[in-house]
């Protein structure tokens, strides 16, 4: 049973899961870009900028968080370091899908050196992803967030304390060699269904991390991207 | 089953759909929920009241919204929190979208930059469709549709008013030729005053003619039209909205002005400045401007000479947000003032952060907000006693009303006047005229 539940979440729910995730998000930039039938005026706040200095205070915005400061000193520590997190154990999740064997070159890192980094960059963030997601947490129970929150606020926290929990278990209480997970996303990658990698955590881990993609584009979540388009409307 | 309540929402509930689109949509789905909004606002930091966060005026027209407009909202309405669009939210509609004042002040500290003003405006629209704008609102809106003005004045009354206003000005000027030229066709500038300023703050309009009068702007006035304001826009009945500022669309026709020259009212620069195009469906064949705007102007062309040392009162400027965050005069208006006072002192946080005086949006016109109305102004309230200002200088009634207001119900001692006051008392008129 257990055999075919990791089958299943490894060889057919990736398929489902990308399907949902990037058709999902071009449902939602398709929906965003409809002009208002009403004639309601969105002349927001008016003043004229050139093309680069829109670009340049988005940009600004997306690595400061410039607003968030203004508005709470704290909540900026919590969510500047929580979303710098996710930015560094994306990038660090890379690995397990290309071999970056010209970036070590050129940094002279021993194989050996590359895991330590991983080790380092890996258990930080997700430490302080899982950190960050329980201060949120903390935030939202609070007033008065909390009166702002719906059930999906709540679901969303959970399911990625979940993964971060399941994550920083690999990698802290279990050794876990990297091969075989590459191997499993390179078969996968070319189609070839094969046996997936015998590790409950994992699948786990693997199952929980499709939930949130599939509900990603159905969630708030879209301000991924909808943050960035929007953000032109009303910069100032 | 089709009860009465039932069938009397579902034509809102079929514009709900025309109106939750593009950029509205986008903002109801990214809203993080993470209530970085709530400080912003004065209504909620005024009255402590969770349902005055901007997100949460937002999220209650998102609620209704996938009740009606999402498969998962119809099945399953308790689980994304979908609600009925039935008489208890229909309330709860009413006050957060006109106790909002419109000021977009949260815009500029989301995260994203939602503009829960815009989504306030959808509501707005929807409530006047369902026959639920406040009573008080809706009095002034009617009135002003029928009457031409928000107080009904007739024309003969009108030229009463001008006729001594003109006096006033012969006297300040000393030159009994001076005059406010009435329905002059071909004049450049049309100077649109409010009706408030007829009736109860006159200076505004003797001092703008006061300056029109020694810059030698070639200007008149309408008999027609002698109404800036916009009650449509408050209420949100974009029909009445559109009319109204077609009314001035018109009468710069008829007349061949230039210039449509607005009076010190918020508002109603954006309505004309931003707002016409998109209701009337075209660019308009003139220049918009605040009285302010052209002030600054004709200071920097040297067309006006000021004396600041009749000014001598510690001053300060309290923007109107739809003239400084919505509008874009930041600058202008602080330029008048630096030129005609000697002491002027900023608020802080100043310029388009400065916090709304909490009357806006058509609150000031709604009797059974007074109460909210004055706890909204408190920020106001202490933003102005930190700057130790003995004066505050404004250019929109609806702000002068409530800071007025304010001044009294919090022992706040401060006058309330207006930037051209300042400025037409400010002036030096030259000897030869030519
Ligand atoms: C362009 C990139 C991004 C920007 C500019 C951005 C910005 C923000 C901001 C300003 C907030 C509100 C403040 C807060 O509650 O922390 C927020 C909330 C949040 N972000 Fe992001 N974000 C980005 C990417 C991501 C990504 C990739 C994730 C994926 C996990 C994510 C997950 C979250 C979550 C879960 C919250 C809500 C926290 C709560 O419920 O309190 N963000 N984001
Ligand atoms: S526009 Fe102003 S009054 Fe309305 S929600 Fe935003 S801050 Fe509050
Ligand atoms: S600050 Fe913006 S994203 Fe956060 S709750 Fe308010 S409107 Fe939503």
């Amino acid at each position: 049973m257990s055999y075919w539940f990791a089958w299943v979440v490894s060889n057919v729910l990736p398929f489902i899961t990308a399907t949902v995730f990037f058709g999902g998000l071009a449902y939602r930039v398709v929906r965003w870009r409809r002009i208002p039938r009403a004639s309601v005026s969105l002349v927001v706040l008016p003043g004229s900028r050139s093309v680069g200095q829109t670009l340049r205070e988005i940009v600004t915005e997306v690595v400061t968080f410039r607003r968030v400061f203004k508005g709470s000193k704290v909540l900026w520590v919590v969510s500047w370091l929580f979303h710098l997190s996710i930015f560094v154990f994306v990038l660090g999740h890379l690995r397990l899908f290309i071999d970056f064997t010209w970036l070590w070159k050129l940094l002279r890192l021993t194989a050996e050196q590359v895991d330590l980094f991983g080790f380092a960059g890996g258990g930080a963030s997700g430490t302080v992803f899982m950190l960050g997601l329980m201060a949120l947490l903390v935030r939202r129970l609070r007033m008065p967030v909390r009166s702002l929150s719906v059930p999906g606020d709540y679901f969303l926290l959970l399911l990625l304390l979940g993964i971060a929990i399941s994550g920083n278990y690999m990698r802290f209480l279990m050794h876990i060699e990297l091969e075989p997970y590459r191997a499993f996303f390179s078969n996968l990658f070319h189609l070839r269904l094969g046996v997936p990698v015998e590790n409950m955590i994992f699948v786990l881990h693997f199952l929980l991390v499709q939930v949130f993609l599939i509900y990603f584009p159905f969630s708030k979540l879209v301000h991924v991207i909808g943050g960035v388009l929007t953000l032109k409307w009303t910069l100032r | 089953m089709a009860n009465e309540a039932h069938t009397a929402t579902r034509q809102v509930v079929e514009s709900l759909r025309e109106k939750v689109q593009g950029p509205i949509e986008a903002w109801l789905d990214i809203c993080a929920h993470c209530g970085l909004c709530a400080d912003s606002c004065h209504a909620y930091v005024g009255t402590g009241d969770v349902e005055h966060i901007p997100s949460a005026r937002a999220q209650q027209l998102e609620k209704v919204y996938k009740r009606y407009h999402t498969k998962l909202g119809q099945l399953a309405p308790r689980l994304v929190g979908a609600e009925e669009l039935d008489e208890e939210v229909l309330d709860r509609l009413q006050k957060m979208a006109y106790q909002c004042t419109l000021c977009r002040r949260c815009t500029l500290y989301c995260p994203f930059g939602i503009d829960n003003a815009s989504i306030v405006g959808v509501i707005r629209a929807l409530l006047a469709e369902a026959g639920r704008v406040p009573a008080g609102l809706q009095e002034h809106t009617d009135t002003a549709y029928e009457k031409g003005n928000t107080l009904g004045i007739s024309e003969d009354e009108f030229l009463d008013r001008v006729e001594w206003f003109e006096e006033e000005l012969q006297d300040a000027v000393e030159d009994e030729e001076a005059e406010i030229p009435l329905d002059r066709e071909g004049a450049k500038v049309l100077f649109v005053p409010t009706p408030i300023q007829i009736m109860r703050f006159p200076t505004v309009i003797i001092s703008a003619a006061k300056i029109f009068y020694a810059v030698g702007e070639d200007w008149t006035m309408s008999t027609k039209r002698f109404d800036a304001t916009n009650f449509g826009l408050f209420s949100g009945d974009a029909e009445k909205t559109r009319v109204m500022a077609e009314r001035l669309v018109d009468e710069m026709e008829r007349l061949g002005a230039q210039v449509l020259a607005l009076t010190e009212c918020g508002h109603s620069y954006w309505a004309m400045k931003y707002g016409a195009e998109t209701w009337l469906g075209n660019a308009l064949p003139f220049e918009v401007k605040n009285i302010v705007e052209m002030i600054a102007e004709y200071a920097s062309q040297g067309r006006l000479k000021l004396d600041p040392s009749v000014n001598r009162d510690v001053v300060t400027y309290h923007d109107p947000c739809n003239l400084g965050r919505k509008g874009g005069l930041i600058e202008e208006p602080r330029a008048a003032l630096k030129a005609a006072v000697e002491n002027f002192v900023e608020m802080t946080p100043g310029a388009e952060q400065t916090w709304c005086c909490g009357g806006g949006g058509g609150m000031i016109a709604i009797p059974d907000y007074e109460e909210v109305r004055l706890a909204s102004g408190s920020p106001k309230v202490e933003q102005i006693r930190r700057s130790g200002a003995e004066v505050v200088a404004t250019a929109c009634d609806n702000c002068k009303l409530q800071l007025l207001d304010l001044a009294e119900h919090y022992d706040l001692d401060v006058s309330v006047v207006g930037v051209v006051d300042l400025v037409a008392d400010a002036l030096i008129l030259d000897e030869d005229r030519d």
